[in-house]
């Protein structure tokens, strides 16, 4: 249910019970139909972010109906949560509700004010359909004028709080919104890779290649280059010549994908040049940029230098690291990775001993390029039912 | 692109600081561009808050150096343009010409000068340790045209009364400068509130800064200069776009309502993957200027969006490019993936 006035949270807080929740089957059924009316809205909209929600909705049934089977205790829900989304992405407020309400929580979304609100809307009203009018006066949604008062007043009652964001947020948000809730779950800002075999990628045929390039910027362009999952760092396997064929043949491809009129990421692509033009000024790279794209300027960096790259610089670049092979990019494979997505046929033996190898800092995800993007019930290496249920220990 | 004499001279400006300024030359190298600086000087630019971030001078001797910081209530976020005394005179003699031309203001008999500004926000913001504030000097610049200098707002930003009566009473012609927002909300608006008219017979407005301010109140440039017209009959009320890092090469609107490359400086716009835009397409505005010299201000990405309608055919009759400056990009703040908050 989306709401504008505190008055109407005040007597929600006041007459709804937390306690009320229907059972995992009916919630799973409720989520059944809205996959479908959403669907229908995606195609009337043409809009891709649904497709994509549609398609997370489905493996979300998918993943929780095999959690709950295999959880043999008696689960409960934690009882309300409080979600304070990343405003960037616009269905950012409904991927972090879904795991919570299939908890079985009742939720509070915060919603940015920048996001386009009759779309928000209109999402939220098939929810209300689809989970019936009992259970969507549990899951409120709210923002503008009143969003303030609505984050203070129920981040006092919330059992758990949910904020994606740096550390800066963070703080201020726990500074701003005192809570009690038991459990707050913070989710920082992550990197993701890319990992490219490059003798398979030169072995493609035009229309392969075609297919993989336009897939890597699927994973890249929303908030082109700068979503955690969209790859900060791409390691080419193979021998340098070889390696810099591949990248060249790739940015081609890449270059036309890119070039597009729309003046509301532009505003992203000059703080992209602004960044790297900063950082070139200041820390005198050696690194010399081989193509700019979307402000981002791609450099080239050689793994044999064996020094470990540096996490500041990835504000205005993409990296492009040659390696021979996954031994020699284990070496200087970086920290904090969230997703690494892969282009080429890799055994899944090679495979499993590179990320034993990598020990710590083994990503979360290792998917293929093109699924990036793909959410999971599982983020940032923390599964969320896990964390927004209970369990009844019997001993 | 054809404008070979604007791009040799930005061709040379950009080999002049390449060799002088540091700065500029790991950028111009970071960003691959070294091959560009006499082949494409046009793909060579500076993003505009570069001048926020870090000191960009191309000068050794450094005597006659002023600073030059935009205008802004932190002390951080402002740019800081080096300027040396040929720079600066370059400047002043290119603002002369264009405005001499543009708004046919004689300089041998020149008009009354006043200036829609509150004398308090001015003072303590001259020369001074700090440097020079660009708000004070695009006044000090535009007061070379006019003669005396007379404040239309009181230190409370309420018309000044007894300024206005000397500006009623004058015979001659008559200069108002002021920054956008004041000219509409401090001036043009209270007079008509105070259903005041001036009826001198020649007055010329010139105008110019930020539209942000005025976009709240749903009001364009045209409909400014309606109003301006309703009360302030024989006005002639022209708006300019120019900026801290290019001082002295702005650009003034023609009759038509539209912005003019002149010989000093060029526009170009660009998508959202920096490449040039067509005639007609909406872009991110990057400005050429042939004058910098002591500071890499040449070639300013910016952060408004323009679109050039064409080149050498607005109906007005002026050469160069003719374009309209749309608004500016949305702010962003791009930090990662789940951080935005607002
Ligand atoms: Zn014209």
């Amino acid at each position: 249910m989306y709401i504008t006035s505190k008055s109407q949270v005040k007597e929600i807080i006041d007459q709804v019970s937390e306690d009320y929740c229907i059972n995992i089957s009916k919630r799973l059924e409720s989520l059944r139909l809205l996959s479908k009316s959403l669907s229908k809205l995606s195609i009337k909209l043409r809009s891709n972010e649904l497709l994509a929600l549609v398609r997370f909705i489905n493996e979300a049934i998918d993943q929780s109906e095999e959690w709950f089977q295999r959880a043999q205790n008696m689960v409960l829900p934690r009882g309300s949560v409080i979600h304070i989304p990343s405003s960037n992405i616009t269905l950012m407020a409904i991927y972090s509700w879904l795991p919570s309400y299939i908890a079985g929580n009742m939720n509070y979304i915060r919603l940015s004010r920048r996001i386009d609100e009759e779309y928000i809307k209109n999402v939220i009203s098939e929810i209300d359909l689809a989970i019936g009018v009992d259970e969507s006066r549990r899951q409120i949604f709210y923002s503008g004028k009143v969003e303030d008062e609505i984050t203070a007043i129920t981040s006092k009652v919330a059992d758990a709080r949910i904020i994606w964001g740096d550390n800066e947020t963070i703080n201020m948000i726990k500074s701003k919104y005192p809570t009690n809730a038991s459990i707050e779950i913070n989710f920082k800002t992550r990197y993701s890779a890319s990992l490219i075999d490059s003798r398979f990628y030169l072995n493609s045929d035009e229309d392969s290649k075609e297919r993989l390039s336009r897939q890597y910027m699927n994973d890249s362009l929303l908030l082109s280059f700068n979503a955690c999952s969209s790859p900060h760092y791409t390691f080419w396997l193979g021998s340098d010549s070889i390696n810099i064929k591949a990248q060249k043949d790739f940015i081609c491809k890449i270059k036309k994908l890119t070039s597009m009129q729309d003046i509301a990421t532009g505003a992203i692509t000059t703080e992209n040049i602004r960044k790297l033009q900063t950082s070139a000024a200041i820390d005198n790279l050696d690194d010399k940029v081989l193509e700019i794209i979307r402000g981002k300027g791609v450099i080239k960096v050689s793994s044999k230098r064996n020094k470990r790259l540096r996490e500041d610089l990835l504000k205005g670049f993409i990296y492009y690291i040659d390696a021979k092979d996954l031994n020699e990019l284990s070496n200087i494979f970086p920290h904090r990775i969230q997703t690494l997505t892969y282009i080429g046929i890799i055994n899944s033996k090679v495979i499993n001993q590179f990320l034993e190898s990598l020990g710590e800092r083994a990503p979360d995800r290792f998917v293929p390029t093109g699924e990036g993007l793909k959410f999971s019930l599982c983020w940032d290496g923390q599964n969320f039912l896990e964390s927004l249920t209970r369990k009844v220990c019997v001993t | 692109m054809e404008h070979t004499n604007h791009l040799q001279a930005i061709g040379d400006l950009h080999s002049w600081h390449f060799e002088r300024c540091a700065g500029f030359q790991s950028i111009v190298e970071s960003c691959g561009w070294k091959g560009n600086l006499y082949k494409k000087p046009q793909d060579i630019y500076l993003h505009s808050g570069i001048f926020k971030e870090i000191k960009l001078i191309s000068m050794d001797v450094q005597d006659d150096i002023l600073l030059l910081k935009s205008s802004g209530t932190s002390g951080t976020n402002r740019s800081h343009i080096y300027t040396d005394r040929f720079t600066r005179i370059s400047q002043q003699r290119a603002l002369q010409e264009i405005i001499t031309k543009e708004l046919l203001i004689d300089i041998k008999d020149k008009p009354a000068y006043y200036v829609i500004e509150n004398p308090k926000t001015i003072q303590g913001r001259g020369i001074e340790e700090v440097g020079y504030d660009a708000r004070f000097a695009a006044i000090k610049g535009f007061s070379t045209f006019g003669k005396g200098m007379k404040y239309l707002l009181n230190e409370n930003n309420e018309l000044d009364l007894n300024s206005l009566e000397n500006l009623r009473n004058e015979r001659g012609n008559v200069f108002i400068f002021g920054f956008t927002a004041s000219v509409y909300l401090y001036f043009i608006q209270r007079l008509i509130s105070l259903n005041i008219r001036i009826s001198n017979n020649d007055v010329i407005l010139l105008h110019g800064g930020g539209w942000k301010k005025l976009e709240k109140y749903g009001i364009s440039n045209s409909e400014l200069k309606k109003s301006a017209e309703k009360t302030i009959p024989n006005i002639n009320c022209v708006n300019y776009y120019g900026m801290i890092e290019q001082t002295g090469s702005i650009y003034v609107e023609c009759k038509e309502g539209f912005l003019h490359t002149n010989n000093f400086g060029l526009i170009i716009t660009r998508n959202n993957n920096l490449d040039i835009c067509k005639y007609g397409e909406q872009g991110i505005v990057q400005s050429l200027s042939v004058l910098p010299k002591s500071y890499p201000g040449q070639s300013v990405l910016t952060e408004d969006i323009g679109i050039i309608y064409g080149k050498d055919d607005c109906k007005c009759g002026k050469g160069g490019l003719y374009f309209k400056i749309i608004g500016r990009l949305p702010k962003t703040e791009i930090k990662g993936c789940s951080d935005v908050y607002y």
